[in-house]
């Protein structure tokens, strides 16, 4: 006897794998336009060039880290969508429902999949800034990258876990990406505002953009790393509690 | 002999204001074929839904292999196989990679695994390669392969939930076939609104309306209850003159023409020698014979009985 789960995990990465190789092509070729843009924009429209300060590796790195956070966040939420409501649309949630296989269990293997394949597109994507950085602006440290994106992907897990509630509530897989995105859009752009003065030691949400910016101490930062696993913990148990709580688990909602 | 059976005690059922099962009870301890039938919302899939843990009652119990079935417990989920009425399949994988999985997810390990998918295959008669992809099987052939995933842990309860719906004469009688043959040694429970398929395969027959079972018995005391010992005649023409000449003997009653037929009853079962010679003197008949009701009928005089 082998536990079920195992053929939950390998029906989630047959699924799932298909998606890397698209979405890591798609994000370094979005690291490359966000290079390339910053080196060509004030050459593009001559009059902005005395507005804007002279690219620096730093600066070339912070900038997608930044964006990263709303578009690939936005990614994952959408790839969540299938999740539970997506199986529940094409009526194959009760395949699962059937088995023994732990309500917890469903939940966090097919949040695991879905957060594995945007990480390592997101990876693929930092990795190939650094590089294009390095060639066209000029050398730069790892150190801080690295911890830029180790930041990224506790905030990709809390959003993946908000993506995955999302698609256990909604009635549709479209409703379930629409709302999620929403409401990713919605965190991304409030705590972006909140990165200044001392506020900026309390923006978990900002990490992979504050630990760029400033010199945060590291147990600021381990902190806002726990907030962040904290928080995905707790989304994580809201979903199970209320996948479990559901009237009729396996039927469409109406 | 295995210990399996499926008890149900006094089970209740609300969705929020509407009550899909009422006080249900039935008791099954013996393999064999036994059928549910309803009109739609009577609570069939409902109450197979709670026999199968995917429910969880609203009052009684449950009992399977004399376990109380719990959502919780998922024991009971490796003795039964539950094929859903509209399930879905992973549209993406092969025949043979939804098998694997669907077995791993029963807990069998890989060798298991191969065994069973291969017996399954053979035992079911999936006659297509197993490496076809899930998205172009017909209906009928994903039919099947949804019937052999809920056989690969062997199960000692099968239930099929509208299994047979959907499906052309000959894969429907080579379903049919199968589920004889496994209810040689296990419980197989089904619902179906092809009330024929019910009642020329089940020894034993529920029949649920609005959240009650009000009929559970054999399916020939069944038509032995709702048969009304009256004789049918069928007159190569001349209906109505048949119909007048009936209604000049006196041990025939209640006559009435239905569709081409004419229906009577005879005060005693002894006159029939005396009517059949009477009539043939005067008129040629294409059929004569006890006016057994069909099957929606019955269905619907125990409904309105109800």
């Amino acid at each position: 006897m082998t536990k079920p789960i195992y053929a939950l995990i390998k029906k989630e990465w047959e699924y799932n794998k298909g998606r890397i190789i698209p979405l890591s092509i798609g994000l370094a070729l979005f690291g490359f336009l966000n290079v390339g843009l910053l080196l060509i924009l004030p050459d593009l429209i001559p009059y902005i060039e005395g507005l804007i300060p002279e690219i620096t590796p730093e600066m070339s790195i912070e900038s997608y880290m930044n964006s990263l956070n709303s578009i690939v966040s936005i990614i994952a939420v959408i790839l969540c969508a299938d999740a539970i409501a997506g199986e529940r649309e094409k009526n194959t949630l009760v395949l699962i429902r059937t088995k023994p296989i732990p309500i917890y269990s469903i939940i966090i293997t097919k949040l695991l999949a879905r957060y594995i394949v945007v990480l390592i597109g997101a990876i693929v994507g930092t990795l190939s800034v650094y590089l294009f950085t390095y060639l066209l602006v000029g050398p730069t440290s790892i150190g801080p990258v690295l911890l830029s994106l180790l930041a990224y992907a506790l905030i990709l897990f809390v959003f993946t876990s908000i993506g995955m509630l999302i698609s256990t509530i909604a009635k549709s897989q479209i409703s379930a990406g629409a709302i999620s995105a929403g409401v990713v859009l919605v965190i991304s752009l409030v705590s972006s505002f909140f990165i200044y003065d001392n506020l900026v030691n309390f923006n978990a949400f900002q990490l992979q953009s504050t630990v760029l910016l400033f010199d945060l101490t590291p147990l600021t930062i381990a902190l806002n790393g726990l907030a962040l696993i904290l928080i995905a913990g707790i989304i994580i148990a809201v979903n199970v509690v209320t996948f479990y709580s559901e009237k009729e688990p396996t039927r469409k909602k109406v | 002999m295995k210990n399996h059976g499926i008890e149900i005690k006094n089970l209740q059922k609300d969705f929020q204001d509407v009550q899909a099962l009422k006080g249900v009870s039935l008791k099954i301890d013996k393999p064999g074929l036994y059928g549910l039938i309803g009109p739609n919302g009577a609570g069939k899939t409902t109450l197979l839904k709670c026999v199968s843990s995917l429910l969880v009652p609203s009052a009684g119990e449950v009992f399977v292999n004399n376990q109380v079935v719990h959502t919780k417990d998922f024991s009971i989920r490796s003795r039964i196989g539950f094929l859903p009425e509209d399930s879905g399949l992973y549209e993406k994988l092969t025949a043979k990679d939804f098998l694997h999985i669907m077995a791993g997810m029963y807990g069998l390990s890989k060798e298991e695994r191969k065994m069973r998918v291969k017996e399954v295959v053979e035992y079911v008669g999936i006659n297509y390669s197993p490496s076809k992809v899930v998205k172009y099987l017909s209906t009928g052939q994903r039919r099947l392969l949804l019937f052999a995933s809920i056989l690969l842990h062997d199960p000692d309860i099968l239930i099929l939930d509208e299994s047979l719906s959907g499906l052309d004469p000959i894969n429907r009688e080579h379903l049919t076939g199968l589920m004889r043959k496994l209810a040689e040694d296990k419980i197989v429970l089904f619902s179906s609104h092809i009330l024929a398929d019910i009642w020329r395969l089940c020894e034993r027959i529920f029949v649920l309306n609005n959240g009650e079972m009000i009929v559970e018995d054999q399916p020939e005391n069944i038509l032995a209850q709702m048969s009304d010992d009256s004789f049918f005649l069928i007159p190569k023409n001349n209906l109505d003159q048949v119909k007048a000449f009936l209604e000049t003997l006196s041990y025939v009653t209640n006559i009435r023409i239905q569709h081409d037929k004419i229906i009577f009853k005879l005060q005693n079962k002894s006159n029939i020698s005396n009517l059949m010679k009477s009539i043939l003197e005067e008129y040629e008949l294409i059929s004569f014979g006890p006016n057994i009701p069909d099957l929606d009928q019955i269905f619907t005089r125990m409904v309105n009985a109800s």
